[in-house]
């Protein structure tokens, strides 16, 4: 199973592994948002956790409803082996790709036309 | 975190959107995923609105609004191609639903013109039903309201006419008919009215038999209905009210009741009120209903000023009732002679008396509203047929992998679905828009407007025309599935000839049909239009520029011992507001030169004697001093009334152009000839010579030709009821209030009616037309639009078939003009054939216009040239883009895509 993992399944595993052993929508969300900047729907959220555990990458359960969330519940999430794999299949195809370029690419990051490119 | 209890007055999270989430993650998503979602987008509200609620809400919308969208896009998972027997009905059609959602998601410009045109077209239908059902369709707000008849006069020997009835009459009718289970009588006009609001105030007052409201069905809420005994003449003055006004100026239910008992005053009569009724809607305007006695004017046999009512008996038919009717009214000629000789009567439906005049201007605004809809779905199943051509490939791929018809068309109708249910609802939206701008605009002698509603009748209908439309193109794709031939599809890259040519006829003729469509619209508005320029240049016979109405009646019965005393009110009034800075002139009139007011019989010495119930009637208008310089009325021979036109002295009179030609047509010199007229009233002058000739007004609307008139001096005839009319410097409306106070500051108690202008009271006279004008012309409009719109995705899309085409044209040497007449002509093809067959249908259609059209034949060379224009116009705007999208095509590219 060396599929890789697209963007925003990507960020999503990394966040889980950062929250550690169980987490769920709404902290996930904070989470990515406090390092990146990116704020995603929980839509988007969902459904992207929904396709990561249809491929086996994360598990869930349903806890027990909770005043806050208005009586409902929390799908709480996991990261699978599997999910781990794919985790650190992707880092190494990521580092492999990148290695030697670290100087290269700090330089790209403070150049003005840094953002957006042209690919005719 | 999560376990963090809630105070007990925390703000809830906005309440649409969650439903939306809720509804929709059920939909697309699983029970997990919605509970997962709904927890955390409350629990997110909640923590951001502790520090700002607002905000809060505003976040949850956003984040609820993306949530949803990233639902609907998420691809399908593998497991829902696999629909099987062993699943559900439901679940199979819950996928379908999802995958057409996530189609139409994708193909964002298709879906919006679809829903926006369904809209337009739902939209404009329901907006004119919801006016249509609740003025003529509804039946009238009685009891029983088949049975209700009107009863009216007619002209014996024509059978013409629809004239109200005298007392007399009435009671004779009631005493020797027994057709009717009810017969009763009414009518109603303004009195100065005490006790009801803080000032006097002019309100309409009902004068009605006891037993009208009997006979309506008409519940008592408080106290007692009329009686028999209150009809007599000299029982104490009661009075009855209405719901409306009970809740409005009396408290209603929070006083107890207190308004039983209580006095208003009436003309300077006080009437205990002894019930309140619900609204009985009959006669009109009316909230305040005193007994109709006989007295005054009322108790002539000649004087005609009540409507009568009756309810027919169980099993007497309409026919027998009249023959009834017919009998008494000849008895009545034979034994009063005069008017009664010359009288008949004929009944008519309630509903029909009432709304009848209607029934065939509202049913060609439905079917105007009914093209636009009709348009809009033209147009639709051209860009469903575009689509589904599209889409050939994709269907013929599915089809190849094993879908069956069956599943296909499953699909189309989910996404029929989306998309109509989308128009219906933004329809409805439309049509409550609608509704609201025709409310503001539509004209207030329109009867029953205040039962115009959008409720569930009208929900109804508008889900009716919304799921035939549905149905109708849901088959449209079928039709294209079923004769497909799926693997020359394939074989062909999705671009077979055969089925594209006879789709391209299809396409055709919905695009002829819309155009011709749209060209029997725009020429309805287009006579429309024409005959309002028509209309307003007509000259009314006077200059209504900032002139002020103010109506007033001081509190004496209609010609009194007072008189002296009314005609130094009128004048110290008028001295007091001509001396207001800002008002350049002030007379009186009994009407307004706007206001048709009515007409009393005359002899001109000298003339041959008419036939007794035969003699020629003509308006009667009393004016004051300055009338005719100050509203503009040129003097055509003689001269003005002066001041020494008083009761004292000879009377005079001053006619008009109309009565001149009509009744002195040979007469070189009117001024100086006499005329007699019946008088009402013992001290009334019946007299009168001739001293001046004025032009003529059209008291009645520009659309009708001047009647006869007689101008009678204010001074020898001293009604107490006038109109002020003040032409002022500026702005008229804006010295209402200085206008109001100065009266005041003469006659504290002096009720004013409701200030109106000149121009005003023109516009109204015209409202009507002006009204069919407005909605005809947005039709006309949007239909223009929606066929532009038509015609040129059809080109458009045969651009796309003929790329290649054209640019081994071009590589062959074809010039530019060659490439643009080739597109062009097919446009104006499809366009010149759907215009001459408009053309032939406005000529078939306009014929339900002649009766509003005015100084404008409905087939007007002008209007239709102008149309045509128009239409030929718009087609070539429209198939201009794809005709620079074809002069852009490059031999080279167009001959490598393939």
């Amino acid at each position: 199973m060396n599929e890789r993992l697209r963007d925003l399944e990507y960020t999503l595993l990394l966040a889980l592994l950062r929250l550690g052993d169980e987490s769920y929508g709404v902290p996930i969300r904070d989470e990515i948002a406090a390092r990146t900047g990116r704020v995603l729907s929980l839509g988007a959220l969902y459904t992207t956790l929904d396709r990561l555990e249809g491929k086996g990458f994360i598990t869930s359960r349903m806890a027990a409803p909770t005043a806050v969330r208005g009586g409902r519940r929390k799908k709480m999430c996991r990261l699978t082996v599997a999910g781990k794999r794919a985790l650190s299949a992707t880092w190494d195809f990521q580092q492999r790709m990148t290695d030697g370029l670290e100087a290269q690419l700090d330089d790209l990051r403070s150049a003005p036309f840094a953002t957006g490119g042209d690919c005719g | 975190m999560a376990d963090d209890s809630t105070r007990p007055t925390a703000p809830m999270p906005p309440r649409i959107s969650r439903w939306f989430v809720n509804t929709l993650s059920r939909t697309f998503g699983n029970p997990d995923l919605r509970e997962a979602l709904l927890g955390d987008l409350d629990e997110d509200f909640r923590r951001r609105a502790a520090s700002d609620p607002r905000r809060a809400r505003a976040d949850y919308r956003l984040d609820a609004w993306r949530s949803i969208t990233a639902l609907i896009r998420r691809p399908a998972r593998s497991t829902q191609l696999a629909s099987s027997a062993g699943e559900s009905f439901m679940s199979i059609f819950l996928d379908d639903l999802r995958l057409a959602a996530r189609n139409l998601s994708r193909a964002t410009g298709f879906s919006l013109i679809v829903v926006l045109t369904l809209a337009l077209g739902i939209g404009s239908v329901t907006a004119v039903y919801t006016l249509v059902d609740g003025v003529v369709l509804r039946p009238l707000p009685f009891d029983d309201p088949d049975t209700l008849v009107a009863v009216w006069g007619t002209n014996a020997e024509t059978g013409a006419g629809r004239f109200t009835s005298s007392y007399p009459d009435f009671a004779d009718f009631r005493e020797r008919s027994d057709s009717f289970e009810i017969l009763a009588a009414a009518n109603a006009y303004p009195a100065n009215v005490a006790g009801v609001h803080d000032r006097p105030a002019r309100l309409t007052v009902g004068h009605i038999t006891h037993d009208l409201f009997d006979l309506l069905g008409t519940r008592v809420l408080r106290g007692r209905e009329l009686e028999p005994a209150d009809d007599r003449r000299g029982a104490e003055p009661v009075a009855l009210i209405a719901e409306s006004m009970w809740r409005r100026d009396f408290g209603g239910d929070d006083r107890q009741s207190a308004v039983l008992g209580r006095t208003v005053t009436i003309d300077g009569i006080a009437h205990t009120i002894v019930g309140v009724v619900r609204n009985p809607h009959y006669p009109a305007d009316a909230e305040l209903f005193v007994p109709l006695e006989p007295q005054g004017g009322t108790t002539v046999r000649g004087v005609h000023n009540i409507f009568v009512v009756g309810r027919l008996a169980a099993g007497v038919p309409m026919a027998t009732a009249t023959a009834d009717l017919e009998r008494i009214a000849v008895q009545l000629g034979e034994e009063h002679g005069g008017e009664n000789l010359t009288r008949c009567l004929r009944l008519q439906p309630l509903h029909e008396s009432m709304v009848g005049n209607l029934r065939q201007p509202f049913a060609l605004l439905l079917g105007a509203a009914a093209f636009v809809l009709l348009i809009a779905c033209a147009n639709i199943s051209n860009l469903v047929l575009h689509r589904a051509a599209r889409r050939g490939r994709e269907v013929a791929t599915r089809a190849a992998l094993g879908a069956s018809t069956g599943q296909l068309l499953r699909q189309f109708f989910a996404e029929s679905l989306w998309l109509v249910s989308a128009g219906g609802s933004l329809g409805f939206v439309f049509a409550w828009l609608g509704k609201e701008i025709q409310l503001r605009q539509i004209p207030t002698t329109l009867p029953r407007a205040e039962e115009i509603a959008l409720d569930g009748r009208i929900l109804l209908f508008g889900f009716g025309v919304t799921c035939v439309v549905a149905i109708g193109f849901a088959l449209m794709p079928l039709l294209e599935v079923a004769r497909r031939d799926l693997f020359c599809q394939l074989g062909a890259g999705g671009r077979t000839q055969g089925a594209t040519s006879s789709r391209q006829q299809v396409r055709r003729g919905l695009v002829v049909a819309e155009v011709a469509l749209a060209v029997i619209l725009v020429v309805g508005a287009g006579l429309m239009i024409r005959s309002m320029l028509r209309l307003s240049d007509v000259d009314p016979g006077f200059d209504p520029d900032r002139t002020l109405v103010m109506p007033l009646q001081l509190e004496t019965p209609f010609i009194s011992e007072d008189w002296p005393q009314t005609l130094e009110l009128f004048n110290r009034l008028s001295e007091r507001l001509t001396a207001l800075p800002g008002v350049v002139g002030v007379t009186a009139g009994y009407q307004d030169p706007a206001d048709p007011g009515w007409g009393s019989s005359f002899t001109i010495e000298g003339e041959p004697v008419p036939e007794p119930g035969h003699e020629p009637e003509a308006a009667w208008r009393p004016v004051g001093l300055d009338y005719f310089e100050t509203l503009g009325i040129p003097l055509l021979r003689g001269r003005q009334f002066e001041t020494t036109d008083s009761a004292e002295n000879a009377g005079v009179v001053i006619v008009n152009q109309a009565f001149l030609d009509q009744h002195l047509p040979a007469e070189p010199e009117p001024v100086g000839r006499t005329i007699n007229k019946s008088s009402w009233w013992v001290s009334e002058i019946q007299q009168l010579r001739i001293i001046g000739v004025v032009g003529d007004v059209k008291f009645s609307g520009r659309h009708l030709s001047a009647e006869p008139a007689l101008y009678f001096a204010h001074r020898q005839f001293p009604v107490p009821q006038m109109k002020l009319l003040v032409r002022t410097a500026g702005e008229p409306l804006a010295m209402a209030d200085a206008v109001r106070q100065a009266v005041w500051d003469l006659e504290p108690d002096l009720p004013i009616g409701v200030l109106t202008t000149l121009d005003e009271k023109l516009a109204s006279s015209l409202a009507y037309r002006s009204f069919l004008a407005q909605l005809l012309s947005f039709f006309g409009a949007s239909a223009l639009f929606l066929s532009a719109l038509g015609l040129y995705g059809v080109l458009a899309y045969s651009m796309s078939q003929r790329t290649r085409e054209i640019g081994l044209r071009v590589a062959l040497g074809a010039q530019r003009p060659d490439v643009i007449s080739l597109v062009m002509r097919q446009g104006l093809t499809l366009t010149a054939v759907g215009l001459a067959l408009g053309l032939g249908g406005a000529w078939a259609m306009t014929r339900y216009l002649e009766s509003v059209l005015f100084g404008v034949d409905r087939g007007d060379p002008l209007t239709l040239a102008a149309v045509a224009g128009t239409i030929l116009l718009v087609s070539l705007l429209a198939a201009w883009v794809p005709t620079r999208r074809a002069l852009r095509i490059s031999p080279t590219r167009a001959l490598q895509e393939e």
